[in-house]
């Protein structure tokens, strides 16, 4: 297999002031959000990232857009480090979340040719893959309509198809299809196979058990920032569901710790 | 400039442009608020001068040289050269009589054998006035600036002696009126128009930065660029420099609005004024102390709305520097003026000194190159720290 994706030993904490604490009923200061993460994802592979809230996928993916720096380890996507070449990393995925927003001012159109501008895309690849993307998420028909005037489920797609303007080889998706109902999640996912058949690596967090079932080669169970178990789904679950494997790890873990 | 801030800048004006509400208020209004206020300010003390139409000065003259009188009797004053008690209309003077002048020639005042007076000390004529009455003081103005106009003329042969019986001193060196118009109006746009100037481009900068840069925090839509290829140093730049165009539009707009109703403002206190008369250079020397100025408030204003965590925060941060830069700006009335180098290497003073070089044309090559050369060091500093504040995952993703 060829691997794409590195991450090797990868450790995240945070400060956390003193109504956090309280909060939390912490007596540190810091809080490990990561701990000692590694696993690998191979091209045309869909690897997910399942866990609890809080449990450490966002900042996982963070760490991997170079939205946060680890606090040791590091993880090489395609050779390049998220430490030492951020911007080159920048340059190789596609980061979806939906705490990254678009300018409601502009139209999908506008965005999607400024995005294609910043990631270096020849104006003539911008016009072919919008027609393509625009056509294929419905978006053509609101191309020139202000982002503040669609819908939730037309901004996400929006946001989804700028995030591939630049076609990279590696797709970072944070929740895809939260929020969004059952008509436009499943375009999504379908999207999400179509892009591992055409030799794309894609990585998602979930807590949705059906989709990593439906959608992941492998997955990764992370549990209070530390990764608790990563293999392929079926070989994880044996004779149970995912989710009942996913429980009985979790009470494990939860009750190791307490 | 690389290619991504280009695209910054593009973007940039493409979202303030495209906002027809955002470039009203923040370009369009302020000049024309500030031009009517100041229109009508000035049309209404105009109109109520002219309703009430001044009565000549009364001037007393003491052994009025004869070969001065067509000069003195042209003027419109009401002149008395005999029948009057000097130290009567003295008292009139110091009690404040409205519109009453008193001139001393000394006796036997001679206008004519100019070399052998020359030679010793000049004779002196006593201008006795009441500063606190405009009737008084113009009639002082007038005789002075004739007096001064007729020395000239044949040679300096006396000296004149002012006695404002109250604070008003006379002014030196202007050979006629229209010379000393010109001279109080280029002192007023000295000390007064820096920190005009000062103030509507600071409150320019305020009007679209901290939506720009904290705004953009607020809504997220900064952390869609940050996961892109995009070099926080060319963010850093793209905004600082888009944003100064945007906020030196609404000071040039702010500016256009008070240069286009001073005349009228002024007029109103009697003097008639054009601002049109400074050189091109001058113009291009306000213009880049006024770029320079802009770019480096604007990299402040970014920095503060960087650390903000919304438009709100932002500008509750920036607000106390308007007094910072209102005081800065009224240096000049104060007496603040650019008697050493040093005081050029200070960022805002030194713009504000600039400035009022400029409006009172004693411009300096060498202190102008100064100033703005530090104001670009500045604003370079200020980028490279917007580069950094870009760069920390604790203050982009703070909330």
């Amino acid at each position: 297999m060829d691997e794409l994706l590195r991450v090797e030993h990868l450790r995240k904490t945070f400060t956390l002031s003193r109504k956090q604490q309280r909060t939390l009923h912490l007596d540190s200061h810091h809080i490990v959000a990561v701990n000692d993460l590694s696993f690998t994802a191979n091209r045309g592979e869909i690897f997910g990232l399942l866990g609890p809230n809080g449990a450490g996928k966002t900042t996982t993916l963070r760490m991997l857009a170079t939205l946060l720096s680890p606090d040791s380890g590091d993880a090489l996507l395609d050779g390049c480090s998220v430490v030492r070449q951020p911007e080159a990393v920048r340059a190789r995925i596609g980061f979806l979340t939906s705490e990254l927003k678009l300018e409601e001012f502009f139209t999908p159109r506008y965005l999607f040719d400024f995005f294609g501008r910043l990631h270096g895309v020849a104006p003539a690849d911008i016009a072919s893959r919008r027609a393509d993307l625009f056509q294929r998420f419905g978006i053509d028909r609101f191309a020139d309509t202000r982002i503040a005037n669609l819908s939730t489920g037309m901004k996400q797609k929006t946001s989804l198809v700028i995030s591939l303007v630049h076609n990279p080889d590696v797709i970072v998706f944070d929740e895809p299809t939260n929020g969004l109902d059952v008509i436009t999640a499943r375009s999504v996912t379908d999207f999400l196979l179509e892009l591992r058949s055409q030799g794309k690596t894609v990585i998602l967090s979930t807590h949705i058990f059906s989709l990593v079932e439906r959608l992941c080669n492998r997955v990764g169970i992370i549990i209070d920032g530390s990764m608790v178990a990563c293999g392929q789904p079926d070989e994880l679950r044996g004779t149970t569901t995912l989710e009942d494997y996913f429980f009985d790890l979790y009470t494990q873990q939860k009750g190791a710790t307490t | 400039m690389s290619h991504n801030i280009i695209n910054i800048i593009r973007k940039e004006c493409a979202r303030f442009f495209g906002d027809k509400a955002l470039v009203f208020t923040a370009i369009i209004m302020p000049g024309l608020l500030l031009y009517l206020v100041y229109t009508f300010v000035g049309r209404g003390l105009s109109h109520a001068q002219l309703n009430e139409p001044e009565p000549p000065a009364v001037v007393y003259m003491e052994n009025r040289p004869r070969e001065l009188s067509p000069l003195l009797d042209s003027l419109p004053l009401h002149c008395i050269t005999y029948g009057f008690d000097t130290a009567h209309v003295l008292d009139l003077i110091r009690e404040k009589e409205s519109g009453v002048a008193l001139v001393q020639f000394p006796p036997q005042f001679i206008t004519t054998s100019a070399p052998q007076q020359a030679a010793t000390q000049p004779p002196l004529i006593r201008i006795s006035y009441n500063p606190s009455s405009l009737t008084s003081a113009r009639s002082y103005d007038l005789l002075t600036h004739t007096l001064r106009a007729y020395e000239h003329s044949v040679c300096p042969l006396f000296d004149i002696d002012a006695h404002p019986l109250s604070s008003t001193t006379l002014s030196s060196g202007d050979s006629n009126p229209t010379d000393k118009v010109a001279a109080d109006v280029q002192s007023l746009l000295s000390e007064v128009l820096p920190m005009l100037i000062l103030m509507m481009l600071f409150a320019g900068c305020m009007a679209v930065a901290p939506t720009s840069i904290a705004g953009e925090k607020e809504r997220g839509t900064i952390a869609t660029l940050l996961v892109t290829p995009l070099n926080r140093n060319e963010l850093a730049w793209g905004k600082i420099l888009s944003l100064s165009c945007f906020a030196l539009l609404s000071g040039v707009s702010s500016m256009a609005g008070i240069m286009l109703s001073l005349p009228q403002l002024i007029s109103s206190g009697g003097i008639h004024i054009s601002t049109g008369n400074y050189p091109a250079s001058h113009l291009l020397a306000l213009l880049l102390v006024v770029l320079s100025t802009v770019l480096m408030l604007i990299g402040l204003i970014s920095i503060i709305s960087a650390l903000a965590t919304s438009v709100k925060q932002a500008t509750s941060f920036v607000s106390p520097l308007m007094f910072v830069v209102m005081f800065v700006g009224l240096a000049p009335v104060f007496g603040a003026h650019g008697d050493s180098i040093a005081l050029y290497l200070v960022p805002l003073h030194n713009s504000v000194l600039c400035m009022t070089d400029i409006f009172s044309q004693h411009i300096h090559p060498g202190t102008l190159t100064i100033a703005i050369t530090i104001n670009l060091v500045i604003t370079a500093l200020e980028a490279w720290l917007l580069t950094r504040l870009f760069n920390s995952e604790r203050i982009m993703f703070s909330h």
